[in-house]
């Protein structure tokens, strides 16, 4: 019954909740911007970290994470609030599409829908907000598209792009300090791809002990295992054959296959026979001719010593990842069968030399001179495992966004220039739009602004007045000019070398414009009863 | 489950509600006290004068131990930061094998720097790249206090040795171990790869009975879990032995298919018995024909890998059968032996055996028994150390203790450089950091100057531990450094400051110092750029 005393018709089941109206957009904009709130410290150079401590039974000794990744912090929260997840899912689609920006897309759809609140609440219809964002991200983007410039693929000035880019992804990261280091290591990775984004090739390992600037960037493939005992160590001109077999008797897959004889010697032939199984895929494989060769699965003692005294050196047990990393990186095809031997040109991978290498305590496989030479290794020593994984999340964004350069190749100037040079041009557009939708391209612009504003924030600076000075600058012409984070001033990024991939923040803007739109349209959230498990 | 939700709700409330500045500010302050506290709770085992801890754990296990690594591994602890000492404790461990105490009581006097800092206003970040800056700076100034080491020299090394063992419950014996420890390194240094060692090439091999006096580097194989078979008077010394590494079984065939033997009356039995007769001589004949003497046979889960007939036959042609050999040391006795393991027997050709002078069933001082194998060929590069002890308590920290000096030659092996030791080096790099920040300004001058101060927490905790006045030594080693005496340092023989430590012996690898300087600071980075504790699902 309602407070009028209508008996209302139950629609919806027991459990179940509907929120109406202003109430479930209400909803909506507290739990999008407790999210933007949550990480946006951790945006800019002297943003901060996190850590990440699992919950629930049996999960208090698990291992926490450090992260300064937004994307990482985003999919690992515990939320329901259902505004939220979506922004936590345009994190991750940010994460996959272009690998960095995953703060700056939840923080610009959160301060996006701080705004859209406050237009509400002067009576603004969502559809005429909408409206009005929709031209204010054209205009945006447009301008994004003219303020980028473009080098030539080859030249020296693209090289230097993309260290400054790399170094600018960096400045973030918890390896802020070695950044020229890491920057410098990133791009010759990269570059080693010659223009494919498969970052496959790039492999990175990741072993507790020395420090950060122990970390190394290795020519070739390495492989965390161990060659078996009694071959040989070191392999030149090596011809590797690549398996996913099992090496033990092919056994049959019959429940409770049983034989019946009436002798010991029986019982000796069928050992023998079934030696005699693996000896028949060792020969098989022999004709391959192959002077490596790597399995995922165990390799048993006998058929092991059999490769051995041809002189095949055995890895085994390499893992599915290790394996189609070696397949891919020295060109081979994985086999489990070995019946056409004259396939063994095609099938059959090349690398200049394998040996065994050291890296700390650990013992493991380098390939050299690969048939592919794309395959390159990044060996990342840092003092704890929390600290080697970021490191790697950190790498890994860089990669990401090295290769989306690599792909794109416009760059913009960083230090929050290119969001300022957005905010000013959806102002110069709210003053010719007609109606309403003009307070919603301004509120658009402020959304923006808030970037270097938090950026500011985060490293102590009076944000007020330093947006403002920025602002200025811009006014006067200098339109390379942006945050210094050092010194807490503004400077000249040309100078400072801060740049960033266009792309990365086409994305951005993009995406939480989209996501405020779809937020901002929702008037109505109704949850359904949760299913009910039976407990048996 | 309900409960999850709930919380994240709170979290999001929270996060609308609070004041931002004051709760990140908290959880900052929890990290560091977290961090301070294990800091603490470790310190007193640091240096010559240090105490043991006796740890319980959860089965109710007794274990007493000085190793900081150990200590913190066995501690449990639960909070993020705390675990982060940990881990840096391991990594120290890890690359140079000591340390591993001062490193996190380095550490912990970082943060509690870092506390006033904070308090000061001063950003993170800004602490975090001024102590990055100190950092480089005392690692080049490390380097002046920096002594060439002469491998060969092994005078030298011993000493380094004993000073990494003074703090432990071995010390007594280190005149013993040094040596030791210092033989096994240097015999298996590759020539080839003269910048490192792989430890895992020396076993540690641990028998209870008898003293730590009684710890004996064996140029061969002890196997102390493994005995020559007695069956049928199998033979417990042979001289001149060549050793086969058996991978396979020697007793009754047995199919992966599962099988079984019908038989109809008990002629047939008969037979059955003779044709395992037959099969296990046909075995037997081909392991004499190879020359075999000595055999080693990994363990199978499968099947019995000997069985009494086998045991008679072998010990009448005077062969040793050694059974149960786990498949993590055939790697090991194949370097050593300069072996290759056979899994079939018709690959048991005479090349793929090793060679060793003597294999004997030798009676320790007292009841036990071990299995020796010794005068192995000249190029074999791994080797056993046996190590006594009284009871297994002794003996695990006697086993730590031997890993941390062997760790100590390899940092030698690794980074040729030595240093002084009793708070030298700190109160150095102490000094030159305060010059250095005096002559900087703004507030990189001011964490410069806190980690300076920081480093001083190594000597001065060294003198508490002694029972000395930590606050009257710490000032008059300054004083003798700022008077260029930069080898004062703390002598623990006479409990008193001595003018050059050198002179008493007392020195380290200098990458032992390199590494606790470079993962304490890491660390304390890390852990000031962490702003908020996020409590994710997974």
């Amino acid at each position: 019954m309602d407070i009028v005393g209508n008996v209302l018709p139950q629609v919806l089941k027991d459990e179940a909740t509907e929120d109406k109206g202003e109430m479930a957009r209400l909803q909506s904009f507290v739990g999008a911007i407790a999210v933007a709130d949550l990480v946006k410290t951790t945006l800019g150079p002297k943003g901060m970290d996190k850590i990440l401590k699992p919950t629930g039974p049996g999960q208090e000794m698990t291992h926490i994470t450090v992260t300064n990744d937004g994307a990482t912090i985003l999919k690992s929260m515990y939320v329901e609030n259902p505004a939220a997840k979506i922004l936590i899912e345009i994190s991750k689609t940010q994460d996959e599409e272009v690998g960095d920006g995953t703060t700056t897309v939840a923080v610009l759809a959160g301060e996006l829908l701080r705004e859209g609140e406050k237009l509400i609440q002067k009576r603004i219809h969502p559809q005429h907000v909408i409206a009005g964002w929709r031209i204010a991200r054209d205009v945006a983007l447009k301008r994004l598209r003219d303020i980028s410039s473009e080098n030539d693929i080859k030249s020296q000035e693209f090289h230097n792009d993309l260290v400054k880019i790399a170094r600018t992804t960096l400045s973030s990261k918890l390896i802020t300090q070695d950044r020229d280091y890491f920057a410098d290591l990133c791009v010759k990775a990269v570059l080693r791809l010659k223009g494919s984004s498969n970052l496959d090739y790039i492999q990175i390992i990741k072993l507790p002990g020395g420090t950060i600037r122990d970390s190394y960037l290795d020519d070739g493939f390495i492989l965390k295992k161990q060659i078996t005992i009694g071959c040989k160590r070191r392999i030149e001109n090596a011809k590797i054959l690549v398996a996913n077999t099992a090496m033990d008797y092919d056994k049959i897959k019959i429940y409770g296959t049983k034989v019946k004889v009436n002798s010991m010697d029986k019982v000796a032939e069928i050992e023998a026979a079934e030696k005699e199984k693996m000896k028949n895929k060792v020969d098989k494989i022999l004709k391959y001719q192959p002077t490596v060769f790597v399995n995922r699965q165990l390799i048993y003692n006998y058929p092991e010593q059999l490769l051995a005294d041809s002189n095949i050196t055995v890895i085994e047990h390499a893992d599915f990842e290790g394996m189609e990393r070696v397949a891919a990186a020295t060109g081979a095809e994985i086999l489990s069968t070995f019946d056409a031997p004259e396939r063994r040109d095609q099938v059959l991978g090349h690398c200049d030399l394998i040996e065994e290498i050291m890296i700390g305590e650990e013992k493991m496989i380098k390939f050299t001179g690969c048939k592919k030479n794309e395959a390159c290794t990044i060996v990342l020593r840092g003092s704890s495992i929390h600290i080697l994984d970021e490191v790697d999340r950190s790498i890994h964004d860089v990669l990401c966004v090295l290769t989306t350069t690599v792909k794109n190749r416009r760059v913009v100037w960083g230090g929050g220039n290119s969001e300022m040079q957005m905010a000013a041009a959806c102002e110069e557009e709210a003053k010719k739009v007609q109606g309403k939708q003009a307070l919603a391209i301004e509120a658009y612009a402020r959304a923006l602004r808030q970037i270097p504003t938090i950026i500011c924030d985060n490293g102590g600076y009076d944000s007020a007045e330093l947006i403002q000075n920025f602002n200025v600058e811009l006014q006067k012409g200098n339109l390379t000019s942006g945050l210094n984070m050092n010194d807490g001033t503004i400077g000249d990024m040309q100078e400072l070398g801060v740049k960033e991939c266009m792309r990365v923040k086409e994305q951005a803007v993009m995406a939480a414009s989209e996501a405020a739109e779809l937020i901002m349209r929702v008037d109505d959230i109704v949850k359904c009863a949760p299913r009910k498990r039976d407990r048996a | 489950m309900s409960q999850a939700p709930q919380a994240a709700q709170q979290q999001a409330q929270k996060s609308n509600t609070y004041n931002k500045s004051e709760k990140t500010k908290d959880i900052r302050l929890t990290n560091i006290q977290a961090a301070k506290a294990v800091a603490d709770a470790i310190r007193t085992s640091l240096g010559p004068r240090g105490m043991d801890k006796m740890i319980q754990d959860a089965k109710g296990q007794v274990l007493i131990t000085n190793d900081g690594a150990t200590i913190l591994k066995q501690m449990d602890l639960v909070h993020p930061t705390a675990k982060m000492l940990v881990e840096i404790s391991n990594a120290q461990d890890v690359e140079a094998g000591d340390g591993t105490t001062s490193v996190v009581v380095f550490a912990g006097a970082l943060l509690k720097s870092c506390e006033v800092l904070l308090e000061k206003g001063i950003h993170p970040t800004t602490i975090s790249e001024g102590f990055q800056f100190a950092l480089e700076y005392a690692l080049t100034a490390l380097d002046e206090l920096k002594k060439p080491v002469d491998l060969a020299d092994k005078q030298q090394l011993i000493e380094c040795v004993q000073t990494a063992l003074s703090s432990k419950v071995v010390s007594s014996n280190s005149a013993q171990l040094a040596p030791l420890a210092v033989d096994a390194v240097l015999r298996i240094v590759d020539p080839e790869k003269p910048n490192n060692v792989d430890l895992k090439d020396i076993k540690i091999v641990k028998k209870l009975g008898g003293t730590i006096d009684d710890t004996e580097l064996v140029e061969g194989i002890v196997f102390s879990n493994q005995k020559a078979s007695q069956a049928a008077g199998g033979p417990q010394q042979i001289k001149n032995a060549k050793v086969a590494l058996l991978q396979f079984c020697l007793s009754a065939p047995k199919t992966d298919v599962e099988n079984s033997i019908a038989i109809k009356d008990y002629t047939e039995m008969d037979k059955i018995l003779k044709e395992e007769r037959k099969y296990i001589i046909d075995l037997v004949k081909k392991i004499v024909a190879s020359g075999a003497n000595v055999l080693l046979i990994q363990k199978s889960i499968l099947r019995d890998a000997v069985n009494d007939l086998s045991l008679h036959f072998l010990a009448k042609k005077g062969i040793m059968v050694v059974k149960d050999i786990e498949r993590e040391d055939v790697e090991f006795i194949s370097k050593t032996l300069c072996l290759v393991p056979v899994a079939h027997i018709d690959q048991l050709t005479p090349e793929k055996l090793g060679t060793a002078g003597l294999v004997e069933t030798v009676h320790l001082n007292d009841e036990s028994k071990v299995l020796r194998i010794t005068e192995v060929p000249a190029q074999s590069k791994a080797l056993t150390i046996l190590v006594r002890g009284s009871n297994q308590l002794v003996l695990d920290e006697a086993d730590r203790s031997i890993h941390d000096a062997l760790c100590v030659v390899r940092s030698l092996v690794k980074s040729k450089g030595l240093i002084p030791g009793g708070g030298a080096p700190e109160i150095h790099l102490s000094l030159r950091l305060t010059q250095m920040a005096n002559t900087l300004t703004g507030a990189k001058s001011m964490c410069v100057r806190a980690f300076a101060d920081a480093l001083e927490v190594i000597p001065y905790t060294l003198a508490e531990n002694a029972g000395l006045n930590p606050i009257n030594v710490v000032t008059e080693l300054r004083n003798r450094h700022l008077k260029s005496q930069k080898f004062a340092g703390i002598g623990m023989k006479k409990n008193n400051i001595v003018d050059d430590i050198t002179t008493e012996q007392v020195v380290q690898p200098i990458l032992v110092t390199r590494s606790a300087l470079s993962l304490a600071t890491e660390c304390v980075r890390m852990i000031l750029k962490i702003d908020d504790l996020v409590i994710s699902a997974r």
